[in-house]
């Protein structure tokens, strides 16, 4: 498809976008964000948000558990270790298990955009487990289910805008794809926390 | 387009599964017109307020196809729990309608809506009938409907 001389300059306009405004458009306008490409973003740093997210969301896990006495602080850490893996090498793996998903329903996309774009997709969790974290420490909550699960189902409506234009606009594989990535997600998460 | 048609079943559908998961059976008819009727005051307005929009398609079939976006949530409030266990359909139903209120949004955008009402209106909207939608199913759950 011809590159229009509007797309290009919103292509330079997105380019020259912090990283932290492009993290922050793919939560209202995923869509958007992907045509337009994800400016200076590096896989290390798109892979920085989810793995910053979950270890957080794993840690008020182990801090909730601390709390009802069925786990000790040790054990609080290892589950943190967890969701630090899962942050960044699960997720890297949901990415790779949705770009596949894309390429086999028509979609065109390259492998390490679409990591980039699943990883960045996790941002709402990152302010959602942020908060969370504030709570538990300052206030005492128990905060993994209200604020951490909260969090990792508010990427599920960025990832599917994103897989939407991933797939030419069509809705219902980019249903299928959003579907996919939160199964493996909460599969995951349910086996890592019954291993502490 | 055949995927219009299927849309609004499986957006009322989604809804009534989350709402059975999130209050009981009470709830699973309860929830669909619950959202319904809390998000038509919205459609006048939205309506009212671009009388420019373009386009054959109907502001309730938009919404519609927002709230197809509360499928995922739907499947995977099921899956977790019938396969995991977790008694947790008020979290999934919250983030389902939000999700579903950005979708509306996206729609009404791309229908030619302007950004206030059709942008940024039905984000906030959704946030009254998620509110709306737990102390309903908190209610009807107590209640043992």
């Amino acid at each position: 498809m011809p590159v229009t001389s509007d797309s290009a300059s919103q292509n330079e306009a997105q380019a020259a976008l912090p990283p932290w405004r492009v993290a922050a458009r793919i939560m209202f306008d995923p869509g958007g964000t992907v045509r337009r490409g994800l400016g200076q973003i590096g896989p290390v740093e798109a892979l920085a948000i989810p793995a910053t997210a979950f270890t957080l969301f794993f840690l008020q896990s182990g801090l909730d558990r601390v709390r009802a006495g069925t786990l000790d602080g040790s054990g609080a850490f290892l589950l943190a270790g967890a969701g630090l893996s899962f942050g960044t090498i699960g997720i890297a793996l949901v990415a790779l298990s949705a770009w596949s998903a894309v390429r086999l329903l028509g979609g065109g996309i390259a492998l390490g955009e679409a990591i980039k774009t699943f990883a960045l997709c996790y941002t709402p969790t990152l302010i959602y487990t942020l908060l969370g974290m504030a709570c538990n420490l300052a206030l005492g909550w128990n905060t993994a289910l209200a604020f951490g699960v909260t969090g990792v189902l508010w990427a599920l409506g960025p990832m599917t805008g994103a897989a939407r234009e991933m797939l030419g606009g069509r809705l219902w594989p980019a249903l299928a794809v959003s579907t996919l990535c939160g199964l493996i997600i909460l599969y995951g998460w349910s086996r890592l926390g019954a291993l502490a | 387009m055949s995927g219009a048609r299927i849309e609004a079943p499986a957006a009322l559908a989604s809804l009534s599964a989350l709402g059975w998961l999130s209050g009981g059976t009470a709830m699973a008819l309860a929830g669909p017109l619950l959202v319904c009727a809390l998000f038509a005051p919205l459609l006048i307005v939205v309506a009212s307020a671009n009388p420019q929009r373009q386009g054959d398609t109907g502001l309730f079939r938009l919404l519609m196809r927002g709230m197809v976006a509360a499928l995922p949530f739907a499947l995977l409030a099921v899956a977790s729990r019938f396969a995991l266990g977790w008694d947790s359909g008020q979290v999934f139903a919250a983030a389902a309608i939000a999700a579903g209120g950005g979708g509306a949004a996206l729609e009404f955008s791309r229908a030619g809506c302007g950004r206030i009402t059709g942008g940024l209106l039905p984000g906030l909207w959704a946030s009254l009938a998620v509110m709306a939608w737990m102390l309903a199913s908190a209610a009807l759950k107590g209640a043992g409907l």
